[in-house]
């Protein structure tokens, strides 16, 4: 950050540096892929536990209610500290929209489950034929009596193998706006006629999965909003949702992966890279206190630019950590780093492409941007 | 861009509203372009105004006849004043003000009133903080021309700022036109000029005041880059939206969209970094980090926007006729001024 620290911001900053360095699992550390529940989840629950787990959710439903400064020093402190990632569709989309949209019912039912980590949820948005035209999806779900019954295939499904609960978008109806057909619903995936499976990723682990629905029965009752309204329940929580796809948190991440490369090499002079990657973070940081710090205007829009600069710093600091581990970019394997943790070569270069494709891709937010924020002229479209 | 600029107070909206409808009254553009082909520039009218709206004392305290307001109000005026490439070397004046009222006590009273009156033009030298006083010295000076007192700091037998006029003996400045159509001059001091120069602060307090002028300068400079980009996207986005070719204005293009887009990140994210590293003036080191970290990231940013820009305008904004070009010619000015981009990044290693 480049403003200075209230001096309860730095007695904050202290207390989570003392208590990571502490209580972040020792063979967790610095590892790029997000542990499997049997491995990670121990972790979540204790941050959740030490009150750290949703310092974005007001006091009332659990969360931390921190401010921006807070969320910043916890993002970096969790970084310089190595913890491993935690699954964040429950605390970052549902949670939210259930937050914003869910009946008192929903709510009591799914955010305890949240933040003790009994419910892993996963996203079910995309569709093999609908991916960036996320309108265009075609997974059907019929009325009948007082359930849904649902027929389709979800794909890209973040952790969807893992996961307890998937909220989805399904389609109720082919009315011409396409928008307008579609539902927003809550699945429990121990229903019967779902069938997962996992897909390997560009960076070789398992992170995302498809799956199959097959006459999938749910009560109405897990519908949130009405029937058909389930585009302006997705979209209800869009600006907070793009706060935390523009948050800083991985790029502290690909930091402190650069930082520990350049360790690595001590004989070289890395400084410019480093102040290089330095200036890339605080335009980041400032960018992301601007906007959480600014009263935000409608869906945000405005700040949809926070997502591009998130991901493409992220993308530009590993750059930088490729050009530094110089031959050894391309090995595999992970070394030791100076403190005895992982530092590995390949990783989380590889898995940071994902990064400008997922939550709608670069491409789709720089056409958003063009046409609302910029007011530019509508490119001509090909019927569909 | 279909949003304005929102700004925190209502203060701030009427300095950023002031500065943007002076620098058009003053005759905007066009302005511009007829100072950068004047030689030597410099609008008396125009800095009369300036001088009259009260802007020098801004940053130097009511009670040395100031207007005691905060950096970033300065950062708000520079922004509006840039989209307009307003050419007067207003930062500068502002910085000096600062400057010479934080060393106060050492009778610079007399300079600073004349400086916030108009009667004299006093100048910080800020890209050369340490001077070698027991030779010939040489200085790159903005701006400087023979009505002009600097103010110039040498680091050896103890740190001290002297104020010394253009036009006195022993004072050479050759100046060199920059593309802009400001200038930065070599500046030789002979040491009899050096020892006859008036004293302004020494020592260590001197030594801090002098570093954090420097700081604001970046902070300054970022500033003006960051409202000459703004103005220059709107510029380019206006004539997309008009110049039509296959039958479609050119902004409809997908290919040109994503580019803009990426143009208005770059505004958007170091503007961001400027404001808030105006929240570091409380302790030097964090200043001077800030406002080279905002430096190096906004000159970058300019440079690329502003050639986007020209690029934007095919043909026409090659043309000297076209006034994007002026964009280009002050963004490179600036972002090299105290330093680009590189510099910034080895003083934050120094």
């Amino acid at each position: 950050m480049l403003r200075i620290a209230t001096e309860q911001e730095a007695v904050f900053r202290a207390e989570v540096a003392g208590w990571l360095q502490e209580h972040v699992p020792v063979s967790l550390r610095h590892q790029t892929f997000r542990p499997p529940p049997a491995e990670g989840m121990a972790w979540y629950r204790l941050l959740s536990e030490r009150g750290w787990l949703a310092p974005h959710w007001p006091a009332e439903f659990g969360g931390m209610a921190a401010t921006p400064v807070q969320q910043i020093i916890l993002m970096e402190e969790l970084a310089r500290a190595g913890a491993p990632d935690i699954p964040t569709q429950g605390l970052n989309h549902i949670g939210p929209m259930l937050i914003a949209r869910g009946t008192p019912l929903q709510q009591q039912r799914h955010l305890p489950a949240i933040l003790s980590g009994d419910t892993i949820w996963c996203q079910g948005y995309s569709e093999p034929g609908a991916g960036s035209d996320l309108a265009s999806l075609r997974t059907r779900a019929d009325i009948r009596g007082d359930r849904l019954v649902i027929n389709g295939h979800k794909i890209w499904t973040t952790w969807g193998h893992h996961a307890h609960w998937m909220f989805a978008l399904v389609r109720t109806s082919t009315e011409p706006a396409r928008q307008r057909g579609i539902t927003f619903v809550l699945i429990d995936l121990d229903s019967p006629g779902i069938t997962r499976r996992a897909i390997t990723t560009i960076a070789g682990d398992d992170e995302f999965c498809e799956v199959f629905l097959d006459e999938v029965s749910v009560p109405l009752e897990n519908v949130v909003g009405d029937i058909g309204d389930g585009w302006s329940v997705a979209t209800a929580v869009l600006a907070e949702e793009r706060m935390r796809l523009g948050a800083p948190a991985q790029a502290f991440k690909a930091w402190e992966r650069l930082r520990r490369l350049c360790q690595l090499d001590p004989a070289r002079d890395h400084a410019d890279v480093l102040a290089r990657a330095e200036i890339q973070l605080e335009v980041l940081v400032a960018s992301y206190l601007n906007v959480a710090e600014s009263e935000v205007v409608g869906d945000g829009i405005e700040s949809s630019y926070l997502k591009i600069l998130a991901t493409e710093t992220v993308q530009s600091l590993l750059d930088m950590a490729c050009e530094v581990a110089g031959e050894r970019a391309a090995l595999r394997e992970s070394v030791n780093g100076t403190d005895a943790t992982w530092v590995d070569y390949s990783d989380m270069f590889l898995q940071s492409r994902r990064l400008s494709i997922y939550g709608g891709t670069n491409e789709i937010q720089r056409t958003l941007i063009a046409a609302k924020v910029l007011g530019m002229p509508s490119p001509p479209r090909s019927k569909t | 861009m279909s949003t304005p600029w929102r700004y925190a107070t209502e203060d701030a909206t009427a300095i950023a509203d002031g500065a943007y409808q002076l620098a058009k009254g003053l005759g905007g553009l066009t302005r511009a372009r007829a100072v950068r082909d004047a030689w030597p520039r410099h609008d008396r009218d125009a800095w009369a105004s300036m001088i009259e709206m009260g802007w020098l004392g801004m940053l130097v305290p009511e009670t040395q006849g100031g207007l005691g307001m905060a950096a970033s109000d300065v950062v708000v005026l520079l922004e509006n004043l840039g989209r307009m490439l307003v050419p007067e070397p207003i930062l500068q004046g502002i910085v000096s003000a600062q400057l010479l009222a934080a060393l106060d006590g050492a009778g610079n009273a007399d300079l600073l009133k004349d400086l916030l009156e108009g009667s004299r033009r006093v100048l910080t030298v800020s890209d050369v903080a340490v001077a070698d006083v027991a030779s010939v010295r040489s200085l790159r000076v903005p701006d400087a021309t023979a009505d002009v007192t600097l103010l110039v700091a040498a680091d050896n037998d103890g740190f001290e700022i002297k104020a010394i006029a253009c036009d006195s003996p022993g004072v050479m400045v050759t100046p060199h036109a920059c593309v802009d159509g400001s200038s930065l001059s070599e500046v030789r001091i002979d040491p009899e000029a050096w020892q006859a120069g008036r004293t302004v602060g020494g020592g260590d307090p001197a030594r801090f005041a002098w570093q954090r002028a420097s700081d604001l300068m970046l902070l300054g400079y970022s500033a003006q880059m960051v409202g000459l980009m703004h103005e220059a996207l709107q510029i380019t986005l206006g004539y997309m939206a008009l110049r039509k070719q296959f039958g479609q204005p050119i902004g409809a293009f997908q290919a040109l969209q994503h580019r803009a887009a990426s143009c208005y990140v770059a505004i958007v994210s170091t503007r961001a970094t400027v404001h808030e590293a105006c929240r570091s003036l409380a302790r030097p080191v964090s200043l001077h980090r800030a406002a080279a970290i905002a430096k190096a990231a906004v000159s970058d940013a300019v440079l690329h926007v502003t050639k986007e820009c020209v690029q934007f305008h095919g043909a026409i904004g090659f043309t000297d006729e076209h006034d994007i070009g002026l964009f280009l010619r002050r963004a490179m000015t600036l972002a090299a001024r105290q330093g680009n981009a590189r510099d910034q990044r080895a003083s934050l290693i120094g």
